[in-house]
């Protein structure tokens, strides 16, 4: 078959469908490092000072809600994409 | 969906109201919303009935949170923070019991529609961008300027750019986590609809719904200390 035979919204909506798994596939690599990192140091807080938990869960819950919302902007993004 | 397991809208089989100029989803969102409003309404009017000196089950449950939510704002805004109670925990309770609501078979999340979030946001922004104003009158715009004179215009700019990123990061948060765990499920019914969708639903009940409440408050109160703080960081300075 001629390649000029395919429908270009063919081509527009595959490319889309990819490019929404790398949207979201790749933004996902950054938040969950940046999560993993997070707890572990949180862990590691108060493992040393137990007495600061408290103080230190809000604080580690916001960063991690800081960390996931790029990966949820990504998400945005992929559905943008997805339905287009 | 396509393949047959659409969905039983409970709300549209018993209110089957088209609202005017909005679309089948919205108006459903709207209903819902409805449900969620006369839930907590009921709630607070029968919890506050019948309260009693030694609380017992629901009274118990909801001391427990308003109680939670009292501590967490005096720690976080400072002494100033009770004051804003009713905001903090109208949103909290209101984000939650629309996040439970979802997990209902038959009903949708109003928290799951961009249109519910954003309202919740910008309700939260233009709350805390006029305490400011209120607090510092117009030396709360002192606060966008950065340490460095020369540099103002810059951070200026930045600031603005971040202020209004706030409200866009805060309804994104909430719908897009809420869609995900709706989407999630809808997959889940194609594969299987008896018993793997609700594996699912617990795993959302104990995470998802109520963190999101949690955290959509706690930012709103973090937004707030911000908003009260900047002047007296000044003067200290």
């Amino acid at each position: 078959m001629d390649a000029s035979m395919i429908d270009p919204k063919i081509i527009v909506k595959a490319a889309a469908a990819i490019g929404a798994g790398l949207a979201i596939g790749l933004g996902a690599i950054g938040s969950g490092i940046g999560i993993g990192n997070a707890t572990g140091k949180f862990l590691e807080g108060i493992s040393r000072q137990p007495e600061t938990e408290g103080k230190m869960r809000t604080w580690f819950m916001l960063g991690a809600v800081l960390c996931e919302t790029v990966t949820l902007y990504a998400f945005v993004i992929a559905i943008m994409l997805v339905l287009k | 969906m396509e393949n047959g397991t659409e969905a039983i809208n409970l709300i549209q089989t018993f209110l089957p109201l088209q609202l005017p100029g909005l679309t089948p989803e919205q108006s459903l969102t709207v209903e819902t919303t409805w449900f969620v409003m006369a839930i907590i309404i009921a709630a607070a009017v029968f919890l506050s009935a019948t309260l009693r000196q030694v609380p017992r089950g629901l009274q118990n449950v909801v001391e427990m949170l308003v109680g939670f939510l009292e501590n967490f704002i005096s720690d976080i805004v400072g002494p100033r923070g009770p004051a804003y109670f009713p905001l903090v925990a109208t949103i909290f309770f209101f984000i939650l019991v629309a996040n439970y609501i979802g997990l209902i078979p038959g009903f949708v999340a109003p928290t799951s529609s961009i249109n519910t979030t954003a309202a919740c946001a910008v309700v939260v922004f233009v709350f805390y961008q006029y305490i400011g104003f209120k607090m510092h009158g117009i030396k709360y715009l002192k606060h966008f300027m950065g340490p460095i004179p020369v540099l103002a215009p810059i951070f200026f700019v930045m600031e603005i750019i971040s202020q209004l990123a706030r409200p866009l990061s805060l309804s994104l948060r909430l719908f897009a986590n809420l869609t995900a765990g709706e989407l999630i499920i809808k997959i889940l019914m194609t594969f299987c609809v008896v018993g793997l969708p609700v594996v699912w639903m617990c795993w959302e009940s104990l995470l998802t719904d109520w963190f999101q409440a949690f955290i959509f408050s706690l930012l709103t109160m973090i937004y707030l200390a911000g908003a009260i703080a900047s002047d007296h960081e000044e003067e200290h300075a």
